[in-house]
């Protein structure tokens, strides 16, 4: 046996150690049989895990009959899907191909364009970007002439001086319309590039548009959150936006600034949609990371860990549920909001959001751990106390099993060869120091479970009960002695399982043991 | 090796990087059934994908707040439309994903359109074919070739989108075409030469054993399809015809208005994915156990008594209304299915069929197929599809009588048309197009092996034929496919037994080779093989193929 047992609970231990009840099994096989036999219906994702642990390992032993261990193992997940279609999920067997036995696959090849694409884009845009800011310049000093001096004689020289205007005679055809100007056609000058087009192909630009324009980004945000105000407030005729102007622009440079206007507006100006999904979005990230912290801890408390409170868990379970009532309150409050807005895509994108929240309720929610209640804590709590000192107890008694039998043998030995005397002794001496949690036991462990324990550790061979065990600790120190008292116990025990033959043989052991010790005390 | 989780990974990928938020999916035609077969509805909407937008579909509305994921193939098409959507940017963000490989000054293109500056990504994502199945693909084209000649602009198609499965999958293969086919040499000669040309986009990790890419031709085997099946999914087809996993069942009588178009995917139907290869008898027993689950589940929901059952139900609601919705669709269409075996005879038809293709009685099958397509309960479909697989199977037998099941055609009063298209398809399939040994008459060891079967009896005499594909490909794994036959492109040939097989074939696979890849995955751990043809065909779209292959 080669675990090396210790009554501290938190040692590591080591040998063939069953993974749910801790059992220490002999070999890989009993390991393996023991835990197809009592654990198969606890965890079949487990046992797999532990076929392909016993995979690897076989592997590592005997490295040339690597295939046949790899298709065993392939078998089996295939029994296992037979055994049980109903359980089986699409994606683990599609259309009858078993995923596993193919290797696992990555992301297929791609090729990025985004470095060559954004070089080749910024030399365009760039230059349109240093045309805009230069337009924004020019159109500053006349919005600032114009406020200062209504006289239009004075202003006709004054933006002569903000932009060269080109000359009449160098246009004959409106670059626009390629129309040929003349009586009936005029030419006019675009005050901000001094390029000439036609009346059709150019405008003035509103009050309104060019003061936006000039805004900063804040004094925007303010503007709109003043509108949006006063249009709760159910204000009516705030529209009637300026829309008369006195700058004459061509049409590329109105389309610049208009497209300037609408980026800068674009960033700071966010819809109610936007603002309330980026609420939803916050909320759910949220969730999200209380309940990693959550279910796990729930879990544990379901394991029956002490270290937990359930009230701390009970709190985080309001504050949770509270979080997933917001997000359903807001995906509502998105889904009103198809009321201000008939455009049908628009309909179409919100009905989706909500669709994705109730998604992601279900998908959360439902699965959250349940908390369970108080007695439910306490039972568990006593299930896992009484577990460990019931494992603790097998283990030794799993130790004391090894120990006799070691010592059987010897005894044996020493009928053969009576004259090593002393080498009997030495394997006495190894008794393990009981543990102080042996009265805890005694407390927790109902009657039922001691009985059940006892009962299972029967089929291994006696056991000396723990009173016993006390008892002989305190009656006796000379290892002998000890060991002739758990004789004497299992005689007692096998005498009321009525083993017959078993007492016979235990009682020869006893006489054995008893000579032993009188020769040994004649000394 | 797995081509359904190829474009899947390439979609999730996607959205991916292009970062939280709302997002919209803009797709042409082809693409848009790329994702669709991968991806349910639901599952995408989970990722915050809300909208699903055509790229051609002008009316769309501006919505700036919604980030825009662009997957498009990358034909001269859809990158003028493209142009002109970066021009006027509808959407705030763009993530740009071409299926297959563009080229760098239509890059360009896009680059000078994208005046304000809204691309953020713009990337190759080869995933550019249909995925059918994790082992099958497909592009949906029917009518590849004009005798012996692609369709213009055919070649071109599926030579990018074999490279592109060749991509996502990440293997550069060896070569190996029919011999006997102009049309095989031809695409094979093509996918080396991109392969070739974009060499360093095919330097993957050398495995010890080279993939091999195996390209064949319909014509060596112009049987199969005309067979009828009796496979779960390979019925479905053949009867009502799947299309992307839809089924169209507004024809059926009686039919109620939300099952008028029913979806099956075996990717979120898990009674469809466990039985798509079933038998149709098994399917029955199938159906009454989903039926009688389904019942026990309702009885136990119907007694709400506690607050514990109502919590149950709430809990158990979702899954419940799938299940309902899964059963009443599978019972609809296996009810329609069995509606249709019996009203137009199939199981004879099919029993003749199998015995066309495999045994070897001229006389006794003569009389049958004769008998059979003078009954009113045949289609006319089934009776074509039975005299050209007499005129194939007995071409050149000395008692032919082909010309009398044509004159029985007649009076039995089959269109014009449809007889041409029965002398098309013993053209299309004939002893001198196919130039493979299809019925093993030549082959001593075949033809004895023929024999002992027929000895030893046959377990389902509606199952008794196997395609040709699944003998090459048994061939192929053991090392022993003839070089002749199938020889290698280029000087370097494949020393060991291949493990990862990609096999295409020109003019449109069946379900039923299909199944025969999907039985050989099973029996051949670490031999890989996935499939792909120009299409999945049926009876119907394969009497189409020929008619466009002959000329018709």
């Amino acid at each position: 046996m080669s675990a090396t047992v210790s009554g501290d609970d938190s040692a590591v231990r080591e040998g063939f150690l069953c993974p749910i009840c801790m059992q220490d099994l002999n070999s890989v096989f009993q390991l393996q049989t023991h835990f197809e036999e009592n654990h198969t219906h606890e965890d079949k994702a487990v046992l797999h895990h532990l076929k392909g642990f016993l995979g690897k390992a076989k592997k590592f032993l005997g490295k040339t009959e690597e295939q046949p261990v790899e298709r065993e193992v392939a078998e089996a997940d295939e029994d296992e899907g037979e055994r049980s279609p109903g359980l089986t999920t699409p994606t683990s067997r599609v259309c009858g191909i078993d995923d596993t036995q193919w290797p696992p696959q990555e992301l297929g090849a791609t090729r990025g364009y985004y470095e060559y694409f954004r070089g080749q884009r910024s030399s365009h845009v760039d230059r349109n970007t240093v045309e805009t800011n230069k337009l924004l310049i020019r159109l500053e000093k006349l919005v600032k002439f114009n406020h200062e001096c209504a006289e239009p004689s004075k202003r006709k020289a004054f933006e002569k001086t903000v932009v060269p205007w080109k000359e009449d005679s160098s246009m004959k055809f409106c670059p626009y319309c390629m129309e040929r100007f003349g009586l009936s056609l005029r030419r006019h000058h675009c005050r901000l590039c001094g390029n000439i087009a036609c009346l059709k192909c150019s405008d003035f630009l509103p009050h309104a548009c060019s003061e936006n324009l000039l805004k900063s980004e804040e004094e925007l945000l303010r503007d709109h959150q003043r509108e949006q105000a006063r249009k709760d407030k159910g204000a009516e005729g705030g529209d009637d936006e300026d829309m008369s102007g006195t700058l004459r622009l061509c049409k590329n440079c109105d389309q610049l600034l208009v497209r300037r206007l609408q980026a800068v507006r674009e960033k700071v100006i966010k819809s109610n949609l936007v603002l309330l999904y980026q609420r939803l979005t916050e909320v759910k990230n949220h969730v999200i990371a209380q309940l990693s912290v959550y279910n796990p801890k729930v879990e544990s408390l379901l394991y029956g860990s002490s270290t937990i409170s359930r009230d701390v868990m009970e709190r985080e379970r309001t504050k949770i549920l509270k979080n997933f009532d917001l997000i359903d309150t807001i995906s509502k409050k998105i889904l009103g909001l198809s009321a201000t807005n008939s455009s049908r895509t628009h309909q179409r994108l919100i009905q989706k959001i909500r669709t994705h929240c109730t998604l992601f309720l279900q998908a959360n929610m439902h699965t959250m751990v349940t908390l369970p209640t108080k007695e439910e804590i306490e039972k568990l709590k006593a299930e896992r106390r009484a577990a460990i000192t019931r494992r603790i107890q097998e283990e030794k008694q799993a130790e004391l099993e090894a120990q006799r039998q070691e010592r059987l043998e010897r005894l044996e030995k020493e009928k053969r060869d009576l004259k090593t005397l002393e080498s009997a002794k030495k394997g006495h001496v190894r008794i393990p120091s009981w543990p102080l949690n042996l009265n805890k036991n005694k407390q927790d462990t109902s009657p039922t479970k001691s009985r059940t324990g006892g009962a299972k550790t029967l089929e291994g061979g006696w056991k000396p009960s723990a009173v016993s065990q006390a008892e002989l600790m305190a009656s006796s120190d000379n290892p002998m002695m000890q060991q002739m008292n758990i004789i004497r116990n299992y005689i007692r025990q096998a005498k009321e399982m009525q083993k017959t033959d078993e007492v016979k043989m235990l009682e020869e052991n006893l006489r054995e043991l008893e000579m032993e010790y009188g020769r040994q005390s004649r000394f | 090796m797995n081509v359904i989780l190829a474009v899947k990974q390439y979609v999730a990928k996607m959205i991916e990087e292009s970062g939280p938020g709302m997002k919209v999916l803009l797709m042409d035609k082809d693409t848009i059934s790329y994702v669709s077969m991968v991806y349910a509805q639901s599952e995408i909407l989970q990722k915050e994908v809300y909208l699903f937008e055509l790229l051609s579909n002008g009316s769309r509305e501006m919505m700036k707040h919604l980030r825009c994921i662009c997957f498009i193939r990358p034909t001269k098409e859809n990158i003028d439309l493209l142009c002109y959507e970066l021009k006027n940017p509808k959407y705030g963000i763009y993530c740009i994903y071409f299926s297959n490989v563009v080229s760098k000054s239509d890059v360009k293109r896009l680059a000078e359109a994208d005046e304000q500056e809204v691309v953020r990504e713009v990337q190759e994502f080869y995933g550019d074919f249909i995925a059918v199945s994790p082992h099958i693909f497909s592009f949906n084209i029917v009518g590849c070739s004009r005798g012996n000649v692609w369709s213009t602009g055919v070649l071109n198609r599926i030579c990018a989108g074999v490279t592109a499965v060749l991509l996502s999958l990440k293997k550069c293969p060896m070569i190996r075409y029919q011999n006997s086919s102009e049309l095989s040499k031809r695409l094979a000669e093509n996918v080396k030469q991109v392969i070739s040309k974009d060499a360093g986009l095919f330097d993957f990790r050398r495995t010890d054993v080279p993939p091999l890419l195996l390209i064949v031709d319909r014509h060596s085997d112009a049987v199969t399809p005309l067979l009828h099946q009796w496979t779960y999914q390979a019925m479905v087809h053949e009867l009502l015809g799947i299309r992307n996993n839809r089924i169209d069942l507004s024809k059926v009588p009686g039919i109620t208005k939300d099952l008028q178009e029913v979806v099956l995917s075996a990717e979120q139907d898990e009674f469809y994915a466990a039985n798509l290869y079933n038998n149709f008898g098994e399917i029955g027993a199938r159906i009454k156990e989903l039926m009688e689950d389904f019942q026990k589940k309702s009885q136990s929901t119907k007694k709400i008594e506690s607050i514990a059952d109502m919590k149950a139900f709430v809990e158990n609601y979702p899954q419940f209304k799938k299940m309902s919705g899964t059963v009443a669709k599978h019972v609809t269409v296996v009810g329609e299915l069995s509606r249709m075996v019996g009203l137009h005879n199939l199981l004879e038809v099919s029993e003749i069929q199998q015995e066309l293709a495999c045994q070897n009685d001229h006389n006794e099958a003569l009389k049958k197929v004769r008998g059979l397509i003078m009954s009113d309960k045949v289609r006319e479909l089934d009776a074509c599809c039975l005299v050209a697989l007499y005129g194939l199977r007995y071409e050149r037998h000395s008692n032919n009588d082909f010309m009398t099941l044509l004159s029985a055609l007649t009076k039995r009063g089959v269109s014009e048309r449809n007889k041409r298209l029965v002398r098309a398809v013993v053209e299309y399939g004939g002893e001198r197009a196919r130039g493979t040994d299809l019925f093993g008459q030549n082959n001593p060891i075949s033809r004895t092996r023929r024999f002992f079967k027929g000895l030893k009896g046959v377990e389902n005499i509606y199952t008794q034929h196997t395609p040709l594909l699944q003998e090459t490909l048994d061939q192929l794994i053991k090392g022993k496919l003839r070089e002749g036959s199938y020889p290698y492109l280029g000087p370097s040939q494949l020393k060991d037994r291949p493990q990862d097989i990609i096999v295409f074939m020109i003019g449109g696979i069946t379900y039923e080779e299909a199944l025969a890849v999907c039985n050989i995955n099973k029996s051949n751990p670490g031999v890989r093989v996935v499939l792909g043809g120009t299409t999945l065909h049926n009876s119907q779209t394969y009497l189409e193929e020929v008619a466009i292959a002959q000329h018709m």
